[in-house]
């Protein structure tokens, strides 16, 4: 079943052509990997996939209906598609329970008792459920790139967009934000995931695609893309991604 | 030299209170109604809607290149020729404050809204928030924090502008002093004192800030 489908999207900002008609279909359970050299346009057809950009051109399909431009439109998409940042955006006024709880309270218009239990199930599920109570400013960024996962999961999401979650992180932190990542896809959740774990992606990744100049520039599965490339310029990416690996 | 003398002012202690209720009546009007007021305004500088950003930015140019006073002394006395009705002097001394605070603060919540990381509109985005649902859960709350001193400062000026409504001879403390002053000829004394209460007050409020 295709929960997603994406025809000749289109990105430009200025005069700078950052997605070139990207055709996609994402079936449901599938975990794709969203690779490519910085500036090859990943994160931008992330952002339009959950229109945090707008497309210039070009149509994002939810369940086969093609969404319009209408806030309300967006606004019921968002909740059906969610996103982890590189950069976590947790809500510093609150704590851990508070972001998690934050769209069921306010989008979900759900009661608060109710809320905080639905949160702090999600906070069990990453491994925090003793940090519900601190503050962003409180938590190494390992804790807050999970909240930032229990956050976006308790929207119970049909499809889940990682814009390369462990790339903010220092090195030894980076094992439990993919640990909570690869739990998810042992659920059989859905996601797409932009990253620059080659390795995770190779072992979790049903598909993984390669983005150059804005398109997809060959994709296949993990043993076909990351191991036996058959372009040159996915050659070269992998090459000197393993230039310095033991 | 002169021989100074408070006991006149002190006789007078209950217009001069009478005065200091009006300066707080005053204040109280244009704290409210100038900084709650700033806010839709500072939102509508914030928009890249022309329909939003085009008239609020003329009103905020508008109300911050021109004084206070003539705008009071023109609501008191020009605008009831223009319009088959007057107001009073509290109306518009608080109409000039106000619109000239509500201007300033106008510029303290845009600058402080713009100055909240573009992540956080995206993390609320991102959970299905409406834009307004995002700006009253996670923006503003996170602005006013930033806000707050700019404010204070607007608050304080406020209550020190209040004394332009003794142009249009509203009952405040300088209005008052006038009175006394004029009655008791010690205009030495009767300033003085208005600036010792005027001190009085604000002097707390000011330690806020810091």
């Amino acid at each position: 079943m295709t929960i997603l489908g994406v025809r000749g999207l289109t990105k430009r900002f200025g005069g700078n052509e950052v997605l070139r008609g990207i055709d996609l279909d994402v079936e449901k359970g599938e975990r794709i990997a969203v690779l490519g050299a910085s500036g090859s346009g990943k994160s931008t057809l992330l952002r339009c996939l959950n229109f945090m950009e707008m497309p210039d051109a070009g149509t994002v399909a939810l369940d086969g209906r093609v969404v319009g431009r209408r806030e309300a439109e967006l606004v019921q998409v968002r909740q059906r598609v969610g996103m982890v940042f590189q950069q976590f955006n947790l809500f510093p006024h609150m704590t851990a329970l508070g972001n998690v709880m934050e769209g069921l309270r306010t989008v979900r218009r759900m009661g608060r008792a109710e809320a905080a239990a639905r949160a702090e199930q999600e906070l069990a599920r990453v491994g925090l459920a003793d940090k519900a109570g601190h503050y962003p400013a409180h938590l190494s960024g390992g804790q807050k790139q999970r909240v930032a996962i229990a956050r976006a999961l308790a929207m119970d999401p049909e499809l889940l967009l990682f814009d390369e979650p462990t790339s903010a992180l220092d090195p030894e932190l980076v094992g439990e934000v993919l640990g909570v990542i690869r739990s998810l896809a042992e659920e059989g959740r859905t996601m797409l995931l932009v990253t620059h774990e080659l390795g995770f992606a190779y072992h979790v990744a049903t598909r993984v695609l390669f983005l150059a100049d804005g398109t997809i520039h060959e994709q296949g599965s993990p043993d076909e893309v990351l191991k036996h490339p058959r372009r040159e310029r996915t050659q070269a990416f992998l090459a000197r991604h393993k230039e310095f690996s033991l | 030299m002169h021989q100074w003398d408070f006991s006149s002012v002190l006789d007078n202690t209950d217009a001069l209170a009478a005065g200091a209720v009006g300066t707080l009546r005053i204040f109280a009007i244009c704290l409210v109604a100038g900084l709650g007021l700033g806010l839709p305004v500072g939102l509508c500088r914030y928009s890249r809607r022309r329909l939003f950003y085009w008239p609020s930015t003329a009103f905020v140019e508008f109300f911050r290149n021109t004084p206070v006073l003539v705008q009071i002394i023109w609501f008191y006395f020009a605008l009831p020729i223009l319009v088959p009705f007057s107001i009073s002097p509290l109306a518009a001394a608080s109409l000039g404050i106000s619109l000239n605070s509500a201007a300033f603060s106008a510029e303290i919540y845009r600058a402080g809204i713009q100055s909240i990381d573009r992540g956080q509109w995206d993390g609320a985005r991102a959970l299905g928030m409406t834009w307004l649902q995002a700006m009253r859960r996670i923006i503003l709350p996170q602005a006013l924090k930033r806000m707050t001193p700019a404010l204070t400062n607007r608050a304080i000026e406020i209550f020190k502008m209040s004394t332009l409504a003794s142009a249009v001879a509203y009952v405040e403390l300088l209005q008052q002093a006038k009175l006394i002053a004029s009655l008791n000829f010690n205009p030495i004394e009767a300033y003085t004192a208005v600036a010792v209460i005027f001190f009085v007050f604000l002097w707390p409020l000011v330690q806020l800030t810091y």
